[in-house]
């Protein structure tokens, strides 16, 4: 049976014992994988990290990226169980050509503070609105810029 | 009326700049630019993105919203 290689992303809900119950819900994802004649060829470890959003009350959870090889037709089957098992917030599994030579994983602390620096100059550039009615304004601008425009041309 | 002539910079498309082929949610940091403060996407016609990199990119904004690494709504 011909097989792909998928690239998967699991969110683990953080337990009470956290490295054990880690350690054992990435045990069972192997265990997925190995049980529909797939091969795992790199697991990658993100570490924990903060939601943007809280996902089942969870402010956080451990990443972990699988680059695995299996069959397409066991994918849906696969997936099916990874939703079933509750310890597995969130997986996300893409088809990729090869593996990534060098994934880069953005780190978050970092991350999250040079995004909020870069942030402000685009912010900024669109004309400084009340918060409120952001949507509104965004459209009025460039509506009225292109207006502009169009006065320009015949004149 | 007062006459006033517009000089409009044409904007370029930063992920062509770079020679990206393609866009990875992984990568998240350099998708936040393309968010607004509140966490919405920047349509093309501010950052001037051409069509298949916006394309990439807001499918790749939305794996990363999925996976909590963006935002869907900052409040």
């Amino acid at each position: 049976m011909d097989t792909r290689l998928y690239e998967g992303m699991f969110i683990v809900q953080p337990g009470d014992r956290e490295t054990e119950s880690r350690e054992r819900v990435l045990e069972e994802i192997k265990a997925e994988i190995a049980r529909q004649n797939g091969t795992i060829e790199k697991i990658i470890p993100m570490g924990k990290r903060e939601f943007t959003y809280s996902i089942k009350r969870f402010r956080d959870g451990y990443y972990f990226l699988i680059y695995f090889r299996v069959a397409p037709q066991a994918l849906q089957k696969m997936t099916e169980r990874f939703k079933i098992n509750t310890s597995i917030l969130r997986e996300l599994i893409l088809a990729v050509d090869e593996i990534p030579t060098n994934v880069r994983i953005v780190e978050q602390t970092e991350s999250a503070r040079v995004s909020s620096d870069d942030e402000a100059p685009v912010a900024s550039k669109r004309k400084s609105a009340p918060v409120v009615d952001e949507d509104d304004d965004d459209e009025a601008d460039v509506d009225s810029d292109e207006s502009d425009e169009y006065e320009d041309d015949e004149e | 009326m007062v006459k006033r002539k517009k000089f409009i910079k044409r904007k370029k498309c930063k992920f062509c700049v770079d020679k990206v082929t393609s866009i990875d949610y992984k990568e998240y940091d350099r998708l936040s630019k393309h968010l607004t403060e509140r966490g919405k996407i920047i349509p093309r016609r501010i950052t001037g993105n051409c069509a298949k990199h916006q394309r990439q990119l807001t499918s790749a904004i939305k794996r990363a919203r999925f996976m909590a690494l963006l935002p869907y709504v900052v409040e």
